[in-house]
C-alpha cells in the first residue's frame, strides 16, 4: 500500500524534531498514535526510519534519504491544493478573451494590464477578430469574454463597459467637415462607406432603423469590414 | 464618409475630420455566455467593470 500523505507529514515532523514526544506535541496527536503509524510507514517501505534507542531518536542513512523528498512531497501537495483554492477564488485558470477588431486598439491594453496586475495567475489569451466570428466563439465557447457593440445576441448576457459618441468620419475639406457638430440627417446626400450586411445583421438592422428616423436611406459605394478599408474610402476624393 | 465612433480618432489618419453626430451614442459592451461558470471569468468582469468605473475606457490604450 503506498503511504499516505498524513504518514509522510507524520515522518517529517519526527525528523525534524528527533523526538516522538516533541513530535507528536507539535502534530496535537498522542504519542502513541504517532508511534503507530512511524511503525506502518516503516512497514509499509520494508526499511527502518529511526533508530530509537537510550540516546534518543536518530535518522537511519535510509531515513536521511527519505526526508528532503517526503518535503518535496508535502510542498508539492500543499501547492496541488492551493491551486484549486485559487481556481475556485477565481484567481487562477486560463481565459480566452475576444475584442471587435475596432475595439481593440483602445481596450486590450488596458483590459490585459489590468487583469495581468490583478489576477497574476490566471493566464489571459487574446483574440482579435470581425463580428460574425466573435459572436460564433462566444456561442460555442472558445472564447469567454467578448468585448464588442450591441445590439447583442439572445441569450448572452452583457453589461456596458463605455458608452461615447458616434462621430461622421468626412475627408478633410468636405464642405460639412468644419461644422462643430451634425445630424444624421445633414449627411442625406452623402456618398456611405459601410460594413458589409453579412457582417452581422442586427448592426444593420439597427443602422436601417437610424437612417429611416433620419428620413433617408444611404448611398453605398463601398462596404468594407475593416478599419483601414473606411480609411481608404474616407480620404479627400473618395468620400 | 462613414460613421465610427470617437475612440477611433486614435487610429486617425490625416486627411480626414470627426465630426460629432447629435444624439448618436455608441456603448462598448462585454458579452459572455451566462453558463460560463468559470471563477476566473466572474473575477476578470469584476476587475474589468472596476476598470471602466475609474478610466474611460474609450480614451485608454
Amino acid at each position: 500500500m503506498t503511504p499516505d500523505l498524513r504518514q509522510f507529514r507524520y515522518f517529517v515532523a519526527v525528523a525534524e524534531e528527533l523526538s516522538f514526544t516533541r513530535a507528536a506535541t507539535r502534530l496535537m496527536i498522542a504519542q502513541q498514535s504517532l508511534s503507530q503509524q512511524i511503525t506502518a510507514l516503516e512497514r509499509n517501505l520494508g526499511v527502518k526510519l529511526f533508530e530509537r534507542d537510550s540516546r534518543g531518536t536518530r535518522l537511519t542513512d535510509t531515513g536521511a534519504l527519505f526526508l528532503p523528498e517526503a518535503r518535496a512531497a508535502l510542498a508539492r501537495a500543499d501547492e496541488a491544493v492551493a491551486v484549486v483554492a485559487r481556481a475556485r477564488r477565481g484567481e487562477a485558470g486560463e481565459l480566452s478573451l475576444a475584442f471587435l477588431a475596432t475595439t481593440a486598439n483602445h481596450l486590450l491594453p488596458p483590459i490585459v494590464r489590468a487583469a495581468r496586475s490583478r489576477l497574476p495567475s490566471v493566464s489571459v489569451l487574446t483574440t482579435e477578430t470581425a463580428i460574425g466570428s466573435l459572436v460564433d466563439g462566444v456561442l460555442d465557447g472558445s472564447f469567454d469574454l467578448a468585448f464588442t457593440r450591441p445590439p447583442q445576441v439572445p441569450g448572452l448576457a452583457s453589461h456596458t463597459i463605455a458608452t461615447e459618441q458616434v462621430c461622421a468620419v468626412l475627408p478633410a475639406g468636405h464642405p460639412l467637415a468644419d461644422r462643430a457638430a451634425l445630424s444624421l440627417a445633414d449627411l442625406a446626400g452623402e456618398r456611405w462607406v459601410m460594413t458589409p450586411r453579412s457582417s452581422w445583421e442586427p448592426w444593420h438592422r439597427a443602422f436601417d432603423e437610424s437612417f429611416r428616423a433620419a428620413g433617408f436611406s444611404p448611398q453605398v459605394v463601398a462596404r468594407d469590414a475593416s478599419v483601414q478599408g473606411f480609411w481608404a474610402w474616407s480620404r479627400p476624393g473618395s468620400g | 464618409m462613414t460613421r465610427l465612433g470617437r475612440s477611433a480618432h486614435h487610429l486617425r489618419r490625416t486627411g480626414v475630420v470627426f465630426v460629432p453626430l447629435t444624439g448618436e451614442l455608441m456603448p462598448t459592451d462585454m458579452v459572455w455566455r451566462p453558463d460560463n461558470t468559470a471563477p476566473a471569468l466572474r473575477r476578470l468582469r469584476e476587475v474589468v467593470t472596476d476598470l471602466a468605473t475609474s478610466t474611460d475606457l474609450t480614451e485608454a490604450g
